[in-house]
């Protein structure tokens, strides 16, 4: 019986990731393809900003393509890509911190008023959706998540990672990872019953 | 079980990720506790509240953005294929010199060879200095136009 062709899709993200550690672009791209939107959503969720999450979003994939080789194929691919992103985002929050300390600074030296939002929310076609009003208030309540909490509860809700795979992302126990959802999701909904 | 056991676990009891064992003695807690129920009830409202938010889509262009970012760095995978980029990879500047180089030599060699020159009239050295200051002229002495132009004056004669 003749073999029938393998396209990208039929092949799983593992497969594909071996690939691309020997250089094979159309691998690569399939990878891209089939994970970008997981990946920007995650970021965008942690971030809260359209535009720098895309950017994180980007980098995630520039990582994976210059780190294929050290993937071990002990966990999945989706935990290996998910701890990178969230990786990616904590660097960008704390690089955000240290740059709005400067513009704070500077605001303080020109006796500005900092009348800034902490979260940047250029209006996109997409965004004027999700600014129905519960959407913002879920929004408001992920944004308002201590980091380890909202990267937990993201990670649970979006990412369907299970409390062993989070706790591997968090680098913590899966106990320590049952208490932060625990508080998150109370948060969450305190969040939502306040207004 | 005590509440604050089963409120701490409410998480792990919604996400299926207790043993049996801890899941059954969670429920038998809920069952008989209107408190413990009503804060179980508040988590899968938050959870149902999480799920409602939309996905986004990436940019149209992203994978064409992680291209042009990994060709700015040196292990650049993947090649986007551009007439530039195939022009300049065919025909790179140094070989388009040299094309122009041999084309130049064989101007001068074809002016000189196809057409005979006319012997000249006289030997004097003045003479010769005279007309090595042809160069300079609209068309110069051995060039293709010079070739063309006696080729064209010989042509004429015969016809006459």
């Amino acid at each position: 019986m003749p073999r029938r062709p393998t396209t990208p899709e039929q092949i799983t993200s593992e497969a594909l990731l071996h690939k691309t550690a020997r250089g094979d672009g159309t691998a690569f791209r399939a990878l891209v393809i089939r994970h970008q939107n997981h990946v920007f959503n995650l970021a965008y969720r942690i971030l809260g900003d359209r535009q720098r999450s895309e950017d994180v979003a980007q980098e995630v994939f520039l990582k994976v393509w210059q780190t294929a080789t050290t993937f071990q194929q002990k966990s999945k691919f989706t935990t290996w890509l998910y701890r990178i992103t969230v990786n990616l985002c904590l660097n960008e929050i704390k690089s955000q911190r240290r740059w709005r300390w400067l513009r704070l600074l500077h605001v303080l030296k020109t006796n500005e008023v900092a009348t800034e939002h902490l979260i940047d929310q250029s209006p996109t076609a997409e965004e004027l959706v999700i600014a129905q009003e519960l959407n913002q208030r879920i929004t408001k309540a992920l944004q308002a998540l201590p980091e380890n909490q909202r990267i937990a509860l993201i990670l649970r809700r979006y990412g369907g990672l299970s409390y062993q795979e989070i706790s591997g992302v968090l680098d913590c126990s899966v106990s320590a990872v049952e208490a932060l959802l625990v508080r998150a999701k109370r948060t969450v909904q305190a969040f939502l019953e306040k207004k | 079980m005590d509440c604050h056991t089963a409120v701490r676990r409410l998480s792990a009891y919604q996400d299926n990720e207790l043993a049996d064992a801890d899941r059954k003695a969670i429920k038998s807690h809920l069952s008989g506790c209107p408190s413990c129920n009503e804060q179980f009830l508040q988590l899968q409202q938050a959870w149902e509240a999480l799920g409602s938010l939309p996905d986004l889509n990436v940019s149209t262009g992203f994978y064409r953005q992680i291209q042009r970012r990994l060709n700015d760095t040196w292990n650049a995978p993947v090649q986007v294929p551009t007439y530039g980029g195939w022009f300049q990879r065919v025909l790179p500047t140094s070989a388009v010199a040299s094309l122009v180089a041999v084309g130049i030599v064989l101007g001068v060699v074809a002016g000189n060879s196809l057409v005979a020159r006319a012997p000249a009239q006289t030997s004097a050295p003045e003479d010769s200095l005279l007309s090595s200051l042809g160069v300079f002229d609209p068309v110069p002495p051995g060039s293709l136009a010079d070739s063309f132009n006696r080729l064209m004056a010989a042509n004429d004669r015969g016809n006459r």
